[in-house]
């Protein structure tokens, strides 16, 4: 499998898991559609990395997302506050650009 | 290891090890899972053991509870034809759902007694696992197990036992 195909196929994969998510949020407890989103989100940075598209502070984003993510589990009140910080850090950057 | 030491032990593992699961490990997880109680004795269960990466991967793209990189799943499915012969409507719609429920906790403290990692999803598309797996129509996946060397030690969630025990009547 080329490179080309390799993230063709990382698309692939990234695409089936949010239609699929768009579906399960219908019946789903309600934070499980912001975790798939943020989830997106990350494995989004991820594919953009294999294809050599270097953002240190989108590398850092994921980073931070996936350090954070599984509060959606268990403390409801950490995970709004991680959301809302990370768009802060996205509005500074957004900012400084 | 104690009965107790495994259920406390036990938690949903999200990071494995890139190692394999031998298959005699995954055998003994599901004969844990048919030794679990089963109502009036139907046993309307069915158990897919799946270890190949492609497999694993593809199962993944429809099913956004599963994370990390499990070396193995076991779906676990209920046989709805067999429910119902053998136990009604009750069978068909609510027993068989307990049933495959005690299966999975019994495979999930195997696993905690051998060491492995686990984690029961249910978070995917149904359908999307059937057509995958080739499934018949009165076979319907309920529970997802992912199962692997668990390469995290997550902290577990408190349990409250004063507000939801009741001796004798509810206070």
């Amino acid at each position: 499998m080329n490179s080309n195909q390799k993230i063709e196929d990382e698309f692939f994969k990234l695409i089936g898991y949010m239609i699929t998510s768009a579906r399960g949020s219908i019946e789903e407890p309600k934070l499980y559609g912001p975790f798939r989103l943020v989830e997106s989100a990350s494995k989004t940075i991820e594919i953009m990395e294999e294809m050599g598209i270097e953002n240190d502070f989108l590398i850092k984003a994921k980073e931070k997302i996936d350090k954070e993510k599984y509060s959606v589990m268990s403390e409801k009140k950490k995970f709004i506050k991680f959301l809302d910080e990370l768009i802060l850090d996205f509005v500074f950057y957004a900012n400084e650009e | 290891m104690e009965v107790f030491e495994a259920i406390k032990k036990r938690r949903s593992i999200r990071k494995y090890k890139k190692e394999e699961v031998p298959k005699e490990a995954l055998l003994k997880l599901v004969e844990a899972g048919i030794w679990a109680p089963t109502s009036g004795n139907i046993q309307a269960w069915e158990f897919i053991i799946t270890k190949k990466k492609e497999s694993i991967g593809k199962i993944k793209i429809f099913s956004p509870g599963l994370i990390g990189e499990p070396a193995a799943l076991i779906i676990l499915c209920t046989n709805r034809r067999e429910a119902y012969e053998k136990g009604g409507e009750l069978g068909r719609d609510i027993l068989c759902l307990m049933d495959i429920s005690m299966a999975a906790q019994n495979i999930l403290l195997e696993a905690t007694e051998i060491g492995l990692g686990s984690c029961p999803v249910r978070s995917f598309n149904q359908a999307a696992i059937k057509k995958l797996l080739d499934l018949p129509n009165e076979v319907i996946p309920e529970l997802i197990i992912s199962i692997g060397y668990q390469a995290e030690s997550p902290k577990p969630p408190a349990r409250e036992m004063d507000k939801v025990i009741h001796l004798e009547r509810w206070k």
